[in-house]
């Protein structure tokens, strides 16, 4: 009897200011909706989505995080465990676009330059008249930070199945992720006070929970 | 027919005699065809036997067919029935899992976020330990937030430990922030500049924490601020009014010199402003203290320049502090609220109210003298005219009357009031103007009864006076002057016409002696004080008729009774 491959599971860690749309791309690409009504994210958020690709099946995890500046000194845990890291900016809000460098220097801190895959999504493209950000200019910082590059709008679903495609088609093959996949199908979630406490630098417990293995 | 059809056949057959000679030979082919009829007519029947016979077996076996299919319609009904309730049983099983997919994945995030939580919990610990107030107080607000999404959970051991834990770390950090506030004035120059940003960003933590440890944070600054001040500068009793300047003076000095260490707060805390309010209200004490214990003959001059020096300082501290830009950022007062709440007019000023009765008999005497001299002006006035017209002297006098009513309405705008008492005038003028007007109407009314013929003098009276007795009449006949006997003759007709009259005014004079013991009772202090203005204006009012009533005798006494002559052509 031929043996099953294991299904290959991949974190995907979504990262950015505040109220650029984070929550709203993971919204559409996971239930096609889109909520008018903003909500900021408590700390941070889980999903998981199965995605049916000609050749294979993968499961995502979808970590959503804060962009408040509060949480900021919270998040570096997360980006250490996650294979793909989505940067994501508003169009219409120059700031939120000259503080994806923060972001992307974060991922790069975290993991280093080279095992990861970064995503740089500018969102909110159907403001179209409030526009601060040129395409050529997103393009050009994908270029700049040696990362992928794509337009959204959650709000008039246009490019989020192609950018998912994107990540899921930059994602490495069964083959070559099996022997990592089978080593971090349970993840430690300690609760407890390490003993290190007085050392301000360490960041205490594990990062993100265990996957389903369904 | 078979009958005719035969012959013919004979007929057709053996057309002639001749042919009658073949006969035997026909005759045999004929049998041989009977015979051939005959094998065809049994073969017939004999395999329409055979076919009835397969035809029944055919039968049975379509019947048996039909039951044969009819039994697997039924398997596969059963089947299919068998793979609807599998399928049930499936999507039951889907539908579970999709829940517990949910279910799992609301427990992963709430795992996460528990996480975030124990690891920004030990992050603060270590931030509070070191002061590093500003990361704090971000910290904090990251946590009270995920302590919201937790609410529900407050009964569970693990969130209980936590919040346990984070409780003492607030208070230790209030602890810690207290101690260095109250570590402020203590240190050299550079450590208090080092200290001062400190402080700065230690009000980020006050603000995320409880909001009654920023009021207690706020009422400990301004008790110490309100202490340090007493001790340096409230020493010696203050007893006269050049001392006020002086205590304006050092305000003034304390605020330029703790105004940059007031800069610690947000703005929207208005601390500058609250510990104003409190100095304000300790100078009060201080500023009363001195006018109650003033002499009586104080210098009238002295008290209003006392009284505009407060008043200036008053604005200059609204100007810093009040209701102008720095305030404009503030979320919760409105408009309307930050002039009513953000205010210092009167906060020290009005204690002088109760003060300013020299002041106000200081006008009076004023008054008196501007009005004693007008009318002076006025007598001689007349007293030339009378000599050149007598015989239009009464209406002259009626113009004169007008004429000193207008110059009685200018008095009060003829001093020159100081700034400070502006308000004071305005609302005393009001008065003093209902006052002149009602008691020259009074002045006009007798006039034109003395002016009026014997005739009707007496609904003239009665028509202008319904109120007045037989003796204020019998005056205004002598101004007229009427002799003794003509005064008589007119007083009896008026008698015999107002004795009902009379009775009337008496009863509707009851109401109006009821009424003015309760309003005297009842006087509160601010009215009061309104009171001693218009009693001041009464007097003055009541001067200016008696001047006039005096301004009659002395015609009178001057043109040896011209009134008689003007009369009784």
């Amino acid at each position: 009897m031929a043996s099953v491959s294991p299904l290959a599971k991949f974190k995907l860690v979504f990262l950015g200011d505040q109220s650029v749309g984070k929550t709203s791309i993971i919204t559409r690409f996971m239930y096609d909706k889109f909520d008018t009504t903003y909500q900021p994210t408590i700390g941070i958020d889980f999903l998981s989505k199965t995605m049916y690709l000609e050749d294979r099946t993968v499961r995502l995890q979808l970590w959503d995080t804060a962009g408040q500046e509060r949480f900021r000194s919270l998040i570096p845990s997360y980006i250490r465990d996650s294979s793909v890291a989505i940067v994501v900016y508003d169009v219409s809000n120059r700031q939120t676009f000259l503080n994806t460098s923060k972001w992307i220097e974060d991922v790069h801190r975290e993991r280093g330059q080279s095992n990861v895959i970064i995503v740089l999504v500018g969102n909110k493209t159907d403001l179209v008249e409030k526009r601060q950000v040129s395409i050529s200019e997103g393009e050009d910082k994908g270029k700049e930070y040696g990362v992928m590059f794509i337009e959204t709008s959650a709000k008039e679903n246009f490019n989020i199945k192609a950018l998912f495609r994107k990540i899921a088609a930059a994602l490495p093959g069964v083959d070559s992720y099996s022997l990592a996949t089978k080593s971090d199908d349970m993840v430690d979630v300690n609760l407890k006070t390490t003993s290190n406490s007085s050392q301000g630098e360490q960041q205490g417990g594990a990062g993100g929970g265990g996957g389903c293995s369904c | 027919m078979d009958k005719s059809s035969g012959l013919d056949f004979i007929n057709q057959m053996f057309p002639v005699e001749a042919s009658l000679s073949c006969v035997e030979s026909f005759m045999q082919k004929i049998c041989d065809e009977i015979r051939r009829v005959d094998a065809t007519i049994l073969a017939v029947v004999s395999q329409q036997g055979n076919s009835g016979t397969r035809a029944k077996e055919n039968l049975n076996d379509a019947i048996c067919a039909a039951e044969e299919l009819s039994h697997k319609i039924q398997e596969i009904k059963s089947k299919a029935e068998q793979t609807e309730a599998m399928v049930q049983d499936i999507c039951s099983d889907i539908k579970k899992l999709d829940f517990a997919k949910k279910n799992i994945t609301t427990a992963v995030t709430a795992l996460s976020r528990l996480t975030m939580l124990v690891s920004a919990v030990q992050q603060l610990q270590v931030m509070t330990s070191k002061r590093q107030y500003k990361e704090a107080a971000t910290q904090l607000e990251a946590i009270n937030e995920l302590c919201n999404h937790f609410k529900a959970y407050m009964d569970l051991p693990k969130i209980m430990e936590l919040r346990e834990k984070l409780k003492n770390i607030k208070q230790i950090l209030k602890f810690h922030v207290f101690s260095d506030f109250s570590s402020l004035g203590t240190g050299t120059e550079t450590e208090e500049l080092f200290l001062l940003k400190k402080l700065s960003d230690s009000c980020l933590v006050v603000d995320a924490l409880e909001p009654s440890v920023r009021e207690e944070l706020i009422n400990n600054f301004c008790s110490r601020e309100l202490t340090s001040y007493e001790q340096i500068y409230v020493g010696a009793e203050l007893k006269t009014l050049d001392e006020i300047e002086l205590i304006y003076n050092q305000l003034s000095c304390l605020i330029r010199k703790n105004q940059g260490k007031w800069t610690i707060f947000p703005a929207s805390w208005h601390v500058p402003y609250r510990l104003c309010i409190q100095l304000s209200r300790k100078t009060r004490v201080q500023v009363e203290s001195i006018l109650v214990n003033l002499k009586e003959k104080s210098d009238v001059e002295k008290l209003l320049l006392e009284l505009k020096r407060t008043l200036e300082f008053e604005r200059e501290l609204e100007m810093k502090f009040g209701g102008g830009g720095s305030i404009g950022d503030d979320i919760i007062g409105g408009g309307g609220n930050n002039s009513q709440k953000f205010n210092f007019r009167g906060m020290i000023s009005s204690c002088f109210e109760p003060h300013l009765t020299i002041y106000i008999e200081k006008e009076e005497m004023e008054l008196m003298q501007l009005l004693e001299k007008v009318v002076q002006e006025e007598t001689w006035d007349i007293e030339e005219e009378l000599g050149c017209h007598s015989e239009n002297s009464v209406y002259l006098m009626l113009l004169d009357a007008h004429d000193m009513k207008m110059i009685l309405l200018k008095v009060p705008s003829l001093a020159r009031q100081p700034e400070a008492s502006a308000l004071l005038v305005k609302t005393a003028t009001a008065s003093y103007v209902k006052l002149v007007n009602h008691q020259m109407k009074r002045a006009e009314a007798v006039l034109k009864v003395i002016a009026s013929p014997i005739v009707t003098v007496i609904d003239t009276y009665r028509a202008l006076f319904p109120e007045e007795t037989p003796m204020e009449f019998q005056r205004i006949l002598v101004l007229k002057g009427l002799t003794k006997a003509e005064q008589q003759s007119i007083l009896d007709d008026f008698n015999n016409h107002s004795s009902r009259i009379t009775q009337l005014s008496v009863a509707a004079k009851t109401p109006e002696a009821h009424a003015l013991p309760l309003a005297l009772t009842n006087v509160a202090p601010a009215v009061r004080f309104k009171a001693n203005s218009e009693e001041v204006l009464t007097r003055a009012a009541s001067a200016a008729t008696t001047s006039f009533m005096k301004l009659y005798a002395l015609t009178g006494a001057a043109k040896d009774r011209p009134f008689r002559k003007l009369f009784n052509p």
